[in-house]
């Protein structure tokens, strides 16, 4: 294989020592530290996880030996000859959530948490009567870059993961591809779209303007010990996770709890029981730019009315303007600029006649422009604070053979009114940056400097290249270029690209990627739930064992016998119907299409204090608290071929904390001076943590719903413990439906409820509808308190149609909390220790 | 017409269990009255929950405040008569309101009163009027018409003109207007003016020179001890010196516990609010740290520096307006700000330049806050993320907020009112191709 002779070789060659560097070149990903100019083809391949444990090894086994480290990447620029080739990998939040407990992803950095695209709870905001997200008002998604028009990176198009593929041609790239995504269905992952980049010589982007030149200097690479500039040295913890920043802090890293075995080994600073999983990773930020080259050069053909000979210089110097650099990249403000064209600064061009205050190189990067009575040197400094590693690349064909602008301008005069106002959606950017902080360093630049329409004290003018819309406003923006007495301001300036796709991904270290992909928490070898929580892993093993000794009481046969739920009332199969009317927002996960239907089977039980198993002698006589396991049959494939509904008549979980699991179970099974002795127990810690009135609240309702039923099927059921709805915290609500017969009632006799289940159903189906309650207030619903119950309201989102009623007891089929899709797990430590507890008791 | 802009707020206790109905009030709060007073810049309510002071239960209150144009007391009235309904709702909801709706402004202009607390407050464009702001946009409007109209011929003559001529022009041209003529707007600062801003100044003097007398008598009579009692008077003064200077570290040095990061469900409630395009508004509370003395000291600094807001408040381009004050006997510190840009972008401005040590100095009494080397060192320079979640952790939702002008930055407004003063002057060439280049 071409991978593996390639990877040899480079593995072969001396890593590169810099003394003077405390970076740790091995474990950082290697377009850290290089773009790859000289492998001219490149590949971000977008990929959803459908298998989460054939997608673990297949990244483990065959991807991740083939990244490039930093120590490696000096060698692919300059050793082409050898090395041909290079891999990374990032993960978005969905992709992360099927290796990384809740906990660990809620660690990550708000806007990586939650999302380019995140609508949820809380993020709406109402603006001139319509209705705007969070992240779209930050980042400008709106108008010309609005979501709806996104060809990936939101709903169906999410992306778990992406790897990036660099190699020296074309067909290097393609035989790479082919040894890296052979068989890809079995390998647990899907793709869901290639952003294919274009391979030129002439590094420049559409509008035919040199690119890639403002790039930061990494204190601690080589390449930066030569910088002079100022301006464009910064520290490592700008952009690389787990170093100082240009605040001589650290940027807010992810972390796990301390635990044994991790090959994670440095510290969260100022922490000493966190685990740095950022260290040596990044954030990586992905924009897909459609560029709309014959609209932008048409506009400064029509428009310009800058001072030039003829009218397409007068167009090439307003275009140039707009960028802030001439074509060949030199800046505008040229005095000071030095041989590289990325030194320079505006010392010499205070009023903007040379770069305008309004042009793109000014706004994505002020430098030392002084503002508002600062220095120049306060302004450079704040400059520094919010830079981005650029790695984009180009996608689609020029307009003009070797971007020859006079020819675009040609071109452009010719286009047609639909030419000119359509997207073509055939060329534009890739804009990848990577960052150490996407709120600081990608959307601040974003918003407040390039959307903000009063920045530099401009009036109504965003940027022209990139931003094209103002907010919350249905105008034009406008721009201005300053002269030496009258400025000229172009009006109306329309948007001259639009985002079509984008995401955040987290670009994790070498150890850290290897945790992700190993660690995860069911895998058998390594501590189940040993690092989302301290002490989910003792509260496993008490609860298994006494359990195990319980059970090995009664059942001195070994036989696999329930402990919990024991007595059956009845099985009955049925059909999940998704509701043809469910609201927009909650088409997630199974739920994705109205109608779709999905067989289950489910399992109505009661509680009991005995431990019996029988169920010819099961009680139904007793008060009791009422459970419904529902088994979906999702037609995926395992692990998530079932979903599991686990509801019961109870609002609440008790016990509420994930301590007193141990001693709830205590109080069920123990003998009766245990059970006093646990109950004091729970009781007295409950009232020290929650204080005493919310322990009575709970006691009162978990008091409450013990009850003694009189139809199964008229009962309320819900899963008291919250699960995820992609990206929600829900609780399920199965609540039958009023369309139901009202089922026959009789009162209490042995083993009444079975008969009257089996004699109800006998009459045709029964129907629940099927709700979810969505988190509104962490405050008030929190997810690790079990003990609280959510008063938010309801929202459909199908039927649960009942059909037959099975007698007999199918003991091979077993529920648990674990078993979910992917966009419906369980939440919260009670459910980990539930979920640790049915799996080692199932073993 | 006074033009000096000052900060009313008014904290008051909620009725137990009136909160969530106050908020669903200022919820629906038109900003309409507000919009229709003269005073009135800015106006915002927020709903601050209970919090604990080492025990003691800080009581759930409103803040509401307001900027204004113009003195106290006619603020007071105006917003009294013209935004009465708007109060009355949420005042409502407040203990110790009389009560009844009966359209009588004075109960409502009494209860403001009654509540007022005074804040250390700067305003970054002090002097100009609502008025004023509208005009002088509607200026800038104007002649940027008028330049685009006359841009193409100026940039098609081959001689050009000089900057004194072309500023003449368009002097001229707004005046042909009529209504924009910016000859007949009001002159300032004004005599009314001129005797308020005296007025302001009266009580540092008076501070200043019982400062001074205090300080004269105090060495008249060290020295006089010194003479009688030599070498008790001595000891005696660097035994109090040590004392002091031991209590100042025991307060200015303890350690306590720094913010940590909140949940991204508080995080969005209390951000998304603050996502307008320009101007933006934040409160942030949090109980004071530990120490009757830090709280008096604390108390006495926001007294002092009220009297010098812009050599304390001032550097942060981003702010529009800021106010610092505590409640509840001095044990609640409250944070208000008007600024440009995301809460965020606003927050993190503060860790720049020189200022952190300032902000060090203002902020460091607030629980949560990094702790800082006595009273200035230290701080948000060692924990610059423990600073930002500070903040985080004390911001509100804002639950009700008026803006007279939310599109315009506080340096926006002052340079159109640039604009407007320097059409007015006679200029040479060189200050009007400045002037020109304003435009």
């Amino acid at each position: 294989m071409l991978i593996n002779s390639l990877v040899t070789a480079a593995a072969c060659q001396q890593n590169f020592h810099y003394p003077e560097s405390n970076l740790e070149l091995q474990d950082i990903q290697g377009i850290l530290k290089s773009g790859y100019r000289k492998l001219k083809a490149s590949s971000f391949v977008l990929l959803r996880i459908v298998n989460t444990d054939a997608a673990a090894k297949y990244l483990l086994e065959e991807v991740i030996r083939h990244i490039v480290k930093a120590g490696e990447s000096k060698e692919v620029k300059i050793l082409s000859d050898e090395l041909k080739f290079a891999i990374h990998l990032a993960f978005t939040n969905t992709g992360l959530q099927r290796f990384l407990p809740e906990q660990v992803i809620n660690a990550f950095s708000r806007p990586f948490t939650e999302g380019m695209v995140y609508n949820g709870a809380g993020a709406m905001i109402r603006r001139n009567n319509k209705t705007f997200y969070e992240r779209e008002c930050i980042l400008g998604d709106i108008g010309p870059n609005s979501r709806s028009s996104w060809k990936w990176g939101i709903g169906e198009k999410t992306v778990d993961c992406m790897l990036m593929l660099y190699a020296e041609d074309e067909s290097s790239l393609k035989e790479l591809k082919a040894g890296l995504f052979d068989n890809l269905k079995n390998k647990g992952v899907e793709e869901i779209v290639t952003l294919t980049t274009n391979t030129f010589e002439i590094e420049k982007e559409h509008f035919g303007f040199k690119d890639g030149i403002s790039q930061p200097a990494i204190r601690g690479f080589k390449e930066a010990l030569g910088a002079k500039d100022s301006l464009n040295l910064i520290y490592p913890g700008e952009i690389i996770l787990g170093y100082k920043n240009e605040y001589g802090s650290y940027a807010p890293t992810p972390f796990i709890n301390e635990c044994e075995n991790s090959i994670l080994t440095h510290k969260v600073p100022g922490e000493s029981t966190k685990l740095d999983l950022g260290k040596n990773g990044s954030y990586l930020v992905i924009r897909q730019m459609e560029q709309h080259v014959e609209r932008f050069w048409r506009y400064m053909y029509d428009h310009s009315i800058e001072k030039a000979a003829t009218k397409e210089e007068a167009a090439i110097l307003l275009a140039e303007k707009m960028v802030g650099r001439k074509l060949d990249g030199t800046p505008l403000s040229s005095k000071n600029s030095g041989k590289n064209q990325n030194e320079f600064d505006f010392r010499d061009d205070t009023l903007g006649q040379g770069c305008p205050f309004g042009a793109h190189i000014r706004r994505v990067n002020p430098r030392d422009q002084t503002h508002a009575g600062r220095s120049r040197a306060l302004s450079g400094d704040i400059s520094k604070k919010h830079r981005m590693l650029r790695r984009g690349r180009i996608y689609g064909e020029p307009l003009a053979n070797n971007f020859d602008v006079k020819a675009m301008i040609e071109k452009s005069k010719n286009a047609t009114i639909e030419d000119l106002e359509n997207w073509s959606g055939t060329r534009g950017l890739h804009f990848l940056a990577l960052v150490s902080d996407i709120n600081r360093n990608f959307e601040f630049v974003q918003n407040a400097w390039c959307n903000t329409p009063t920045f530099a004290e401009l009036t109504d003018e965003t940027d022209p290249i990139i931003s094209g819309t103002l907010p919350f406003s249905e105008g034009l923006p406008h721009f201005t270029t300053p002269q030496k007495l009258i400025r000229n301001r172009y009006k109306d300036v329309p948007p001259f690209t639009r985002v079509v796709g984008g995401a955040y991904f987290f670009l994790p270290g070498i150890k850290a990627l290897n945790y992700i992909l190993e660690c995860r928490p069911d895998r058998g070898s390594k501590p189940v739930y040993s690092c989302p929580y301290a002490n989910t892993n003792q509260h496993v093993k008490e609860v298994s064992d006494y359990l195990q000794k319980k059970r090995i009481e009664k059942y001195p046969t070994g036989i696999n016998e329930r402990i919990f739920h024991v007595n059956s009332i009845g099985w009955v199969s049925g059909t999940l119907k998704v509701d043809s009317n469910i609201n927009v927002l909650n088409r997630k996960g199974l739920f994705k299409n109205p109608e779709d239907t999905y067989e289950f089977i489910s399992r109505f039980s009661t509680s009991t204090s005995q431990l019996d198993g029988d169920e010819s002698n099961a009680s139904q006589t007793e008060k009791g608290l009422y459970g419904f396991a529902i088994k979906i049959f999702t037609g995926r494939e395992a692990p998530e071929a079932v979903q599991d509904l686990i509801l019961l008549t109870s609002d609440i979980f008790v016990p509420t904390l994930p301590k007193h699991q141990i001693s709830g179970v205590k109080v069920v099974l123990g003998n009766n001076a245990t059970r006093i002795k646990m109950l004091i127990k729970i009781i007295k810690e409950t009232s020290a943590t929650k204080g005493f009135v919310q322990t009575l609240i709970e006691i009162i309702n978990f008091l409450k719903a013990r009850k003694q039923s009189k139809n199964i099927l008229t009962e309320s059921y819900n899963s008291a413990t919250p699960f995820l709805f992609l990206d929600r915290a829900v609780k399920w609500h199965a609540i039958p439906s009023k369309k139901n017969n009202k089922p026959p009632q009789t009162e209490s006799a042995p083993n009444h409820l079975s008969k009257l289940l089996e004699a109800s159903l006998s009459k045709g189906p029964v129907v629940f509808d099927l709700y979810i309650q969505p988190q509104q207030n962490e405050v008030e619903q929190p997810i690790e308190d079990s003990g609280r119950k959510w008063e938010s309201d309801l929202e459909k989102v199908g039927e649960l149609i009942l059909k037959e009623f099975k007698e007999m007891e199918d003991r091979s089929v077993r529920f648990c909390p674990d078993n979910c899709v992917k966009e419906h797990t369980p939440l919260g430590e009670v459910n980990a220790i539930r979920s640790g507890v049915y799996k080692q008791m199932q073993k | 017409m006074i033009r000096t802009h000052g900060g009313y707020t008014c904290v008051v206790p909620i009725k137990d269990g009136n909160n969530s109905q106050l908020r669903t009030n200022l919820k629906k709060l038109q900003d309409v009255s507000f919009h229709q007073t003269d005073s009135v810049l800015f106006a915002s309510a927020a709903v601050i929950p209970k919090q604990n002071y080492f025990g003691e239960e800080l009581p759930a209150s409103l803040v509401f405040a307001t900027t204004y144009c113009g003195s106290l007391d006619d603020h007071l009235l105006e917003i009294s008569k013209f935004c009465y309904n708007e109060l009355f709702d949420m005042f409502i909801h407040c203990q110790n309101f009389p009560g009844a709706r009966n359209g009588h402004f004075a109960e409502i202009l009494l209860f403001l009163k009654q509540h007022k607390y005074s804040s250390a407050f700067w305003s970054k464009y002090n002097g100009i009027t609502k008025e004023d702001i509208v005009l002088e946009k509607k200026l800038y409007d104007e002649i940027q018409i008028y330049l685009d109209s006359e841009q193409k011929l100026i940039n098609q003559q081959n001689i050009a003109p000089s900057a004194e001529i072309i500023k003449k022009e368009i002097k001229n041209h707004i005046i042909s207007l009529g209504t924009h003529n910016p000859l007949l707007y009001q002159h300032y600062p004004n005599t009314a003016e001129k005797i308020q801003q005296i007025k302001e100044k009266i009580p540092i003097f008076l501070l200043m020179g019982g400062a001074i007398w205090f300080t004269v008598g105090a060495i008249k009579f060290f020295v006089a001890s010194v003479k009688k009692f030599p070498k008790l008077t001595i000891a005696s003064s660097l035994i109090i010196a040590a004392v002091a200077y031991m209590y100042y570290r025991y307060l200015f040095y303890q350690k306590t516990q720094t913010a940590k990061r909140i949940e991204n469900a508080k995080m969005r409630r209390v951000e998304t609010p603050q996502l307008h395009p320009v101007l933006n508004t934040m409160i942030a509370t949090g109980p004071i740290k530990r120490g009757r003395v830090r709280r008096w000291f604390y108390s006495l600094v926001l007294k002092v520096v009220k009297f010098f807001p812009k050599r304390f408040l001032s550097g942060i381009p981003t702010i529009n307006n800021i106010r610092w004050l505590v409640s509840d006997n001095d044990k609640r510190l409250i944070f208000l700000s008007t600024y440009s840009n995301t809460a965020g972008a606003y927050v993190r401005d503060f860790l720049n330049g020189s200022i952190p040590s300032g902000v060090n100095f203002m902020f460091n009494h607030g629980q949560g806050f990094p702790d800082t080397q006595g009273l200035y060192k230290g701080g948000i320079v060692n924990d610059p993320e423990g600073y930002m979640q500070a903040v985080y952790a004390g911001q509100q939702v804002i639950d009700f907020w008026y803006a007279h002008h939310p599109n315009s930055t506080s340096d926006l407004t002052n340079k159109y009112h640039q604009i407007r003063v320097g059409l007015l002057k006679d200029m040479n060439e060189c200050e009007s191709t400045k002037w020109l280049n304003l435009l």
